[in-house]
């Protein structure tokens, strides 16, 4: 108590820097906990509005409610193993054997990543569905459904394995080789060393990527909607169809508290159990070890593994470039622009309002980002621990969660917001700052503060040492979090699929209303659109940060 | 066991796509039985891959190494009984001490009384008694390089290979190390290979020195051999401080600075040639002595006291005079008379 009120009296010495931590402070009560506490606030109620704990009696009593909550675990859990094997195996492979095209295969394996999330589901069905090349046009199956467990589950497993690979391979690089080469020195041989020593040092990296996915998976909106049907109910589109199909706001309310109660838990188990025992043996100068853990043959069944992999993400995303293109999926391949001028004249306005919001979303994530991090890192005051998890909290609450909290926080006064282009991009602004905040946080804490102090002690101020020492160092991470923020700004459904209005509209539910619609041809033309600006996005914010920063490397700062 | 390496080689692609690097350019070496040789050299000499070579983690590009009547170049770094002490020591962060030292003994498939005899006197033999049970982050640095040396020693290998491993010690632990290790080396008779660049701990540690410059050896020999005759001016340079001094050779001696100087044995060469004068092969004295010098610069270091010393006919000399207390001190400024000791003068092969 005693230290906190020191912290306060040592805050309040800078009136400015106080100022910052209380606005802050407020935003983050405003946009974060305020709208979950008013989900919380009507799963208790029923439809007139009084205390009521109905919506969890019925969830108890109806089996296809139940049965929602089992299908989201269970395809989560599997999508997370999945995601694992594959995303462990390329990282291992990548990391400890030598490719010439390595590099390549690394953008190949991250490009799921910057597609809307459920451009692998439109993939899915235009492979697999009823008319799908490989069902009907491959093996001659005439009404075969994909729809269900084992759609989401292939969907899933293509959007989320980038992420588990990302997140091991950054474990992997982190583990020394000289510690295999110890192992094999006394005796081990390439599969002992990999069992006694890889396995049991990544074995922490491995639990963390297996949540992340989880927790990507219970929050996935795009896919289920697309592939899992109505004899498959899962949570996300489930509270999403309660609310805009049945008009059941408070049982939509209960079914996202649901949903939030294994995405924090894993969270939680994630960030403050896990990711804590992580080791790291990488420590000053890096080691030139050529490891001999891979043998000649592991390498071949390896490489062909990997190249297999490249080839299917190769083919999902292929496929969609071709159905953009071609007049009627899975009966006329002729070559048409049909859908591309169709998607611009239907959809001209909705490109316009994505890209407007994205692009204010983008630069106001990534200074609130850096300067939160700033604030968790260099600063000390009470609640600081609170901060940290309050600004970090919406990366594991699913997007449905936060977008019925904003419906429902905004929709009457004082803050009526609701349909406006405000709620769309303070949504963004809030979802997608712990990603500017992780990198930041990392970037500071690798600045040495003897750095800042030499300036200092050569004469600088305080402003001059920030503007002069501190900014040029934080500079790439801060445009790493930016090329990120946009490209979440330009896929993200989930949240925002509650808070368009005919005023304004993202390119992702245009997408997925094609979809809907039965023109997958059309929904095809709108996804290369999306990616299109995306990557020239990317393009552009690499040109303009020196260094080797910005560019797809950027994209690798998202699991930080 | 004997090591025999044979005009071995490795070629490094280039990164940049121009000539191949010779990390190692036809080294010939043979280790005896029991013999502890010291590779010491500048980074970049290639040391280090010579030794990743002899423990299997790289494979030469031309050449042949035996362990003994062995040929071992395809045989795998798990199957050469040749452990290695890490330079960043390469501790097991997942396991304990006991379980990093006992790693090796349990893939031998060994049963659980044996291993404990045997890492019973190991642990004491390193000075580790009474933290088996400790994790890796709890040790000193010290204490890491002990565990990384029992769990080398435990296997009983033919052959112990060390890569530099001491850089990571502060000066007074490493003395402390230095010692031990030559004290264990010498009790198990574990023939031994170690790569340093450090040449006082290449000194006070090996039988023998093999100092490589650019993949190549360029002498080897006992620690006394190396610093009385050196082949040529690197590894004079090297080892030790030296004075170069221009001169000429004739049969009868060498004429150094207008003064001649007899040798005990003819010179190899005659003409012009150089030569090295080790520091305490210089005498200082106020009363007799070859060439007139001033002193420039004099340092107090305790057991010695070193001068710097500029001489019209010879340049400037480095001087050390030990055992300072009981001789008197030259100040900065003072004029002295300089001579060589002849029996201490070295003349160098031209590069």
């Amino acid at each position: 108590m005693r230290k906190s009120l020191r912290e306060l009296r040592l805050l309040c010495r800078d009136p400015l820097v106080a100022f910052l931590v209380l606005s802050v402070a407020v935003a983050l009560i405003l946009f974060v906990v305020y709208p979950l506490g008013m989900v919380l606030v009507k799963s208790f109620q029923n439809v007139e509005g009084a205390f009521s704990v109905e919506n969890y009696s019925r969830f108890a009593q109806f089996k296809y409610l139940k049965s929602a909550l089992l299908n989201s675990l269970s395809v989560g859990v599997l999508t997370g193993v999945i995601g694992v094997l594959v995303g462990y195996t390329a990282a291992l492979t990548m990391v400890r054997t030598n490719l010439p095209y390595k590099r390549f295969l690394h953008l190949v394996f991250i490009l799921p990543i910057i597609a809307p999330p459920f451009t692998s589901a439109l993939s899915v069905l235009m492979l697999f569905g009823s008319n799908g090349l490989i069902t009907r046009g491959l093996l001659g199956i005439r009404n075969y459904s994909i729809y269900g467990f084992k759609g989401v589950l292939i969907s899933q497993v293509f959007t989320f394995a980038p992420v588990a690979y990302l997140t091991l391979r950054g474990v992997l690089e982190s583990l020394n080789p000289t510690l295999e080469d110890a192992a094999m020195n006394v005796g081990a041989s390439r599969w002992q060393t990999f069992w006694k020593v890889t396995f049991p040092l990544s074995l922490p990296g491995i639990a963390s990527a297996f949540l992340v996915v989880f927790i990507e998976s219970l929050a996935d909106f795009g896919n289920p909607l697309v592939l899992a049907g109505s004899r498959f109910p899962m949570l996300a589109t489930q509270a999403y169809l309660e609310i805009t199909g049945s008009f059941n706001l408070p049982l939509g309310a209960a079914l996202a508290v649901v949903l939030l109660v294994p995405s924090v838990t894993a969270f939680v188990i994630q960030r403050y159990f896990i990711q804590r025992r992580q080791y790291t043996t990488v420590t000053g100068k890096p080691v030139d070890s050529t490891s001999k853990l891979i043998g000649p043959g592991a390498k071949v069944v390896l490489h062909g593994f990997l190249v297999l992999f490249a080839l299917s993400v190769a083919l999902f995303y292929g496929v969609i470039a071709v159905g953009a293109f071609t007049k009627v999926w899975g009966y006329d391949f002729t070559f048409t622009a049909a859908h591309l001028l169709y998607a611009f004249k239907v959809g001209g306005q909705t490109i316009k309002d994505t890209l407007i919001i994205a692009v204010l979303a983008t630069p106001i994530s990534g200074i609130m980002g850096m300067l939160i991090a700033f604030m968790i890192v260099r600063l000390s005051f009470p609640g600081k621990g609170l901060l940290e998890f309050g600004s970090i909290l919406n990366f594991a609450v699913p997007g449905t969660v936060v977008g019925i909290g904003y419906i429902l926080a905004f929709n009457r006064p004082p803050v009526v917001l609701v349909g406006t282009l405000t709620i769309l991009v303070l949504n963004f602004v809030f979802r997608y700052i712990p990603v500017g905040i992780q990198s930041g946080v990392a970037v500071l804490r690798q600045i040495d503060p003897s750095i800042e102090e030499a300036a200092q002690n050569l004469g600088a101020d305080g402003v001059t040492t920030f503007r002069k020492v501190t900014l040029p160092l934080i500079a790439p991470a801060f445009f790493s979090g930016l090329v990120f923020a946009f490209v979440r700004a330009m896929t993200a459904i989930s949240a925002a699929i509650f808070l368009v209005s005919a005023n304004w509209n993202l390119l992702t539910v245009q997408i997925l209303n094609q979809v809907g619609s039965g023109r997958l041809g059309v929904a095809a033309a709108f996804s290369v659109i999306l990616v299109s600006i995306v990557l020239v996005a990317i393009g552009i914010i690499g040109k303009l940060v020196p260094g080797r920063t910005g560019g797809a490397s950027a994209i690798q700062v998202r699991e930080g | 066991m004997e090591l025999r390496i044979s005009e071995v080689s490795k070629v490094f692609p280039s990164h940049d796509g121009g000539a191949v690097v010779r990390a190692v350019d036809s080294v010939d070496l043979t280790v005896a039985d029991g013999e502890l040789v010291t590779l010491l050299g500048p980074s970049g000499c290639g040391k280090t891959t010579l030794l990743r070579m002899i423990a299997g983690f790289e494979d030469p590009s031309e050449g042949d190494l035996y362990f003994g009547d062995r040929r071992v170049n395809n045989v795998a770094p798990n199957r050469r009984n040749a452990t290695l002490v890490f330079q960043s020591y390469a501790i097991f962060p997942h396991l304990n001490v006991f379980e990093n030292i006992a790693f090796g003994l349990r893939l031998k498939g060994l049963r659980e009384g044996d291993i404990r005899s045997k890492m019973e006197k190991v642990v004491h033999m390193v000075g580790l008694g009474g933290m088996e049970t400790r994790r890796p982050s709890q040790l000193s640095g010290g204490q890491q390089q002990r565990v990384a040396l029992a769990r080398a020693i435990v296997m009983e290998p033919e052959l112990l290979l060390f890569d530099e491993p001491l850089s990571n010690l502060d000066a007074k632990l490493r003395e402390q190390m230095r010692i031990d290790i030559r004290r264990l080396q010498k009790a198990l008779g574990i023939t031994s290979v170690y790569v340093t660049h450090d040449q006082a701990e290449a000194m006070s540690i090996s039988d023998r020195v093999v100092v490589m410059k650019d993949g190549r050896i360029e002498q080897s020999g006992c620690p006394v051999e190396l610093y009385a005759r050196p082949r040529n001016r690197f590894v004079a340079d090297f080892i030790g401080k030296a004075n170069f001094l221009e001169g000429t050779a004739s049969e009868g001696g060498i004429l150094l600075g207008g003064k001649s100087y007899p040798m005990d044995t003819a010179p190899s060469e005659v003409g012009e040639v150089q030569v090295v004068a080790r520091p305490e092969a210089v005498v200082l004295s106020r009363d007799e002595g070859h060439f007139h010098c001033d002193i420039v610069r004099t340092t107090f270091l305790g057991n010695l006291v070193e001068y710097e010393v500029e001489c019209p006919n010879l340049g400037t000399l480095t001087v050390h005079q030990v055992n300072p207390m009981t001789g008197e001190l030259f100040r900065p400024g003072e004029s002295i008379q300089v001579s060589l000791r002849p029996e201490t003068l070295h003349i160098l092969e031209k590069e």
